[in-house]
């Protein structure tokens, strides 16, 4: 198969990742279109017989990492709009109206918590990586992905039960 | 003691709780967590959770639509054209290259008209300058060197050139009856000719007669007054 055919076929599971990663859906469809256009002008790098799929992540993960730094150096105002909140439908009407809040909180959840910690979550959770690929793919020890792993999760938990510490005012004298 | 009773003797760790989620923990070690979440409601809610968030994770995964597949292969395909097409520009770009270097060569490597004539003209004088009464026609061997016997002329000597770096006329010194010499030389052409009957134009006192045929460009010199000049340079379009 043609290495582009490949690539295409990962593309459902790129998508659903960079979406999951972003809040903003045209955000996330760009980052897949980067991250392809990447992977195809440097398919020299790509060890034949590897895992494709864990290699494309480690691209998609270099490119968004490299994004955020640009944006945070640029200082960047991000508008209102960009944020993605007409993305989130709210009035729309689902068969299963408990599962979609739920749906939602977690779509919420999740944009709150550090990439670092995001990224570990939805690589095991969504992408049923295991942990050494994980390790692999984000270039770090497996210690650190278990780490994340457990305080992505427990932050999500809080965050999803409502018991987020609320935030502690100063004391202005 | 056996590698499961040595798994066994390992207490539990956070890690475990988290790899019996993700379905990734060996059966032995799986039984230890059951028993402990049994004994831990408060962890077993906790693993419960995290079951439930990988649930929902994969539910977010599967409603994100394929709309936008059609772009991404479109992107796909433009980029692969695009790199066919620089690989392509490469491709030209080398051929250019080598094609100019080809030219390069070969106007390196010819010898022009006017520098043709003037290299026979010196042929030729210095040829008069020698004395030729005495010699004997010679036999040069290899290629290049007409028989003009039948325009009554003899081969006496042979004259090699440089003209710039990589290009050099060899000429040929033929006496006629009256021991007047003519030289005869012959070069490479920048293009392919059809034989053509020579032309005739004088280089002071000298007389030179120029014909191109096939790859190459044909010279026979001598005074204007030399005899068998062109009885040689006719004798040429018979062959």
């Amino acid at each position: 198969m043609e290495f582009r055919d490949q690539l295409v076929e990962q593309v459902p599971r790129l998508r659903r990742y960079a979406r999951a990663l972003m809040s903003n859906r045209e955000h996330a469809d760009d980052l897949v279109q980067d991250t392809l256009e990447r992977a195809l002008s440097k398919t020299e790098f790509f060890e034949k017989g590897t895992d494709l799929r864990a290699w494309l992540f480690t691209v998609m993960h270099n490119l968004y990492v490299n994004t955020i730094r640009k944006a945070s150096m640029r200082a960047m105002h991000v508008g209102i709009e960009d944020e993605g909140v007409a993305e989130r439908d709210e009035m729309a009407v689902t068969p299963n109206p408990a599962g979609s809040l739920e749906l939602r909180d977690l779509d919420f959840a999740l944009q709150q918590l550090p990439l670092d910690l995001r990224e570990v979550v939805l690589l095991v959770g969504l992408e049923e990586m295991s942990y050494s690929d994980v390790a692999l793919t984000l270039d770090i020890p497996i210690g650190t992905v278990m780490s994340r792993l457990s305080r992505g999760r427990e932050r999500l938990r809080s965050l999803m039960s409502g018991k987020v510490p609320a935030a502690r005012l100063k004391v202005v004298q | 003691m056996a590698p499961n009773d040595r798994a066994l003797e390992r207490p539990l760790n956070e890690s475990d709780i988290h790899a019996y989620v993700d379905g990734t923990l060996p059966d032995d070690r799986a039984l230890l967590v059951v028993d402990y979440l049994r004994s831990e409601p408060g962890e077993a809610r906790r693993a419960g959770f995290y079951a439930r968030l990988n649930t929902l994770l994969r539910e977010v995964g599967s409603q994100a639509d394929e709309t936008g597949s059609n772009r991404v292969r479109a992107q796909c395909t433009r980029v692969s054209r695009a790199r066919a097409g620089r690989r392509m520009a490469r491709a030209i770009a080398v051929l250019v290259m080598a094609l100019t270097g080809l030219v390069g060569w070969i106007a390196a490597t010819r010898v022009n008209p006017e520098q043709m004539d003037a290299a026979v003209t010196m042929a030729l004088k210095g040829a008069e300058g020698e004395r030729w009464a005495a010699a004997q026609t010679v036999h040069i061997s290899g290629i290049g060197a007409p028989d003009f016997t039948d325009a009554g002329l003899r081969l006496v000597g042979r004259r090699s050139m440089n003209i710039g770096l990589f290009t050099r006329v060899d000429s040929f010194i033929y006496l006629n009856a009256q021991n007047e010499p003519l030289i005869y030389a012959s070069t490479l052409a920048m293009y392919r000719f059809v034989r053509n009957p020579w032309i005739a134009h004088r280089v002071g006192t000298a007389r030179l007669l120029t014909w191109p045929s096939g790859w190459s460009r044909y010279v026979i010199a001598g005074e204007a007054r030399t005899r068998g000049l062109m009885l040689a340079a006719n004798s040429t379009a018979k062959k």
